[in-house]
């Protein structure tokens, strides 16, 4: 950033969405909003000379390029762990910020952001391989695919597990790769055949654990086949994730759940989509000087989430009571009564 | 199943022993509800899934390295001629990686020399295997033979 920015000003409008004018802050002369900072500069040197070149000579020199990129390194790690846009590079307040701290470095553009982050993951990529090639011993593989609510994308998370050379154990992410169409056995094996030669690992690999669903549980299968067919890998064994066979089989207890678990869940509904009810069980809790717990929703996909619902009710019980009585005409109706609390206690038992 | 999803999901390095330990833990405990409880629907029906799950696809996958875990060893079985099965495929499974690679047993350095003359003995008498076979088992039987620590590395035995 320009050390013309030390001496003017963007002058916004209402919103702060439209700079209407550059304005001198030691004399207020305005300028164009598309006024260069050569102009500028001439204007401080011209009209402020003692101030602008004796704050000049006291400014240190600018950083090295060494200096410069071991900064813009640091920057492009904490953009991509934090999950930050590239963009955020180019906001005034976050340059602001990052002048205020350090007026010698010089914040790179979004594009240079990408291409250092895009050259820290192949390098990161070739450490792993490096690492990977200096022992020999076994590794198991984990694999799921998850779909981000932000882009809609689908991806194949794949983790690897090993014991390194001073027996202690790893893991580490080995790919996050987006997966176009339909997520069949098929695809999701070529994805995992081809990261295992990039990482020559066919002969290296001892298991995959997977979740239950068919198409993962085919891939299982054929990998089995395909690398003692081809590598003679006969020590490759295909594992079920055992959180995922526990989650299965409560979903097939809760095929017989007593109606007052329903009956609390759709109670539990009706208030998280009640702004009213939420505010006035917030106002109880503060005057019985209660914590508020946001009422917990079962989903059939989150694990303990029925058990979840009911133990913060089972917390939440005695404001729950004083809510349900100063809204009987809605809530009476959806509260379980005092018959039915003994059969929705006996589940978290389990 | 609350308790044994929390462990399994939340542990950093949950183990197959741990694995073992929360399957047989949790069909104990629903064999214990199923008694007591007035839910013998919902009780049956995790048990049997969960059952079918761990006889086909858990307990054979899981014994060994469970065995190989100095927090469990041959604590988590069902019953007697189970664990006598996995210690005998366990000892086999020793002998031919023994015979199929580098790897040594374990020695204290006073054997170490008494060690060398037998393996020069047995290099005569071309009685190799049978020698290192014993020197296995006995690695193994001191393995079994000595208390279980939970707050042990199992990576360190």
């Amino acid at each position: 950033m320009s050390d013309v920015w030390e001496y003017f000003q963007k002058i916004q409008d209402e919103d702060n969405t439209i700079i209407l004018s550059i304005n001198c802050q030691l004399c207020e002369a305005e300028y164009g909003v598309s006024t260069s900072t050569t102009t500028l500069r001439r204007h401080l040197t011209g009209v402020h000379s003692s101030v602008y070149t004796s704050n000049k000579q006291k400014q240190a020199p600018p950083y090295t390029l060494a200096e410069q990129k071991h900064i813009t390194v640091n920057l492009a790690q904490w953009i991509s762990v934090d999950l930050q846009p590239f963009s955020v590079v180019e906001r005034v307040e976050f340059q602001q910020f990052i002048h205020t701290l350090d007026s010698r470095y010089t914040i790179p553009c979004r594009q240079t952001i990408k291409q250092e982050i895009d050259s820290l993951f192949s390098q990161r990529r070739t450490n792993i391989q490096l690492e990977m090639n200096s022992f020999t011993t076994k590794v198991a593989l984990t694999t799921d695919i998850w779909t981000s609510s932000h882009n809609h994308t689908s991806y194949l998370g794949i983790t690897m597990h090993y014991i390194d050379n001073n027996w202690d154990l790893k893991k580490c992410i080995l790919d996050f790769i987006p997966i176009e169409g339909s997520h069949s056995s098929r695809l999701i094996l070529s994805k995992i055949i081809d990261l295992l030669q990039e990482f020559n690992l066919n002969n290296r690999i001892i298991s995959l654990t997977t979740d239950n669903g068919s198409n993962m549980l085919a891939c299982g299968r054929d990998l089995a086949n395909e690398l003692e067919i081809c590598f003679c890998n006969l020590s490759f064994s295909y594992k079920r994730c055992a959180a995922h066979i526990i989650n299965l089989a409560v979903k097939a207890g809760m095929k017989h759940l007593d109606t007052s678990i329903m009956k609390l869940r759709r109670f539990v509904i009706k208030i998280r989509n009640s702004q009213v009810l939420l505010d006035d069980l917030k106002s109880i809790c503060r005057i019985k000087n209660k914590e508020f717990l946001m009422p917990i929703q079962d989903v059939e996909t989150r694990w303990n989430a029925t058990y979840q619902m009911i133990e913060r009710q089972i917390v939440m019980q005695d404001v729950m009571e004083i809510l349900v009585n100063s809204h009987e005409n809605i809530l009476k109706s959806l509260y379980p009564t005092s018959s039915e609390w003994p059969k929705i206690m006996v589940y978290i038992l389990f | 199943m609350y308790k044994a999803t929390k462990l399994l999901s939340s542990s950093s390095l949950p183990t197959q022993g741990d694995l073992r330990l929360t399957f047989l833990g949790m069909l104990a405990s629903l064999q214990q509800y199923n008694g007591l409880s007035n839910q013998h629907n919902i009780v049956n029906a995790i048990y049997n899934k969960l059952e079918i799950y761990w006889h086909k696809h858990l307990s054979e996958s899981s014994a060994i390295s469970a065995i190989l875990n100095s927090h469990y060893k041959t604590t988590i079985f069902n019953n007697l001629v189970e664990r006598n099965e996995c210690i005998d495929h366990l000892k086999n499974l020793f002998s031919s990686y023994i015979t199929n690679s580098h790897i040594t047993p374990n020695r204290t350095s006073e054997e170490t020399l008494q060690t060398s003359r037998n393996y020069f003995l047995n290099m005569i008498n071309r009685q190799v295997h049978s020698s290192a076979e014993n020197i296995e088992f006995d690695e193994i039987d001191t393995y079994l033979n000595t208390s279980n620590d939970i707050n042990a590395d199992p990576l360190l035995w």
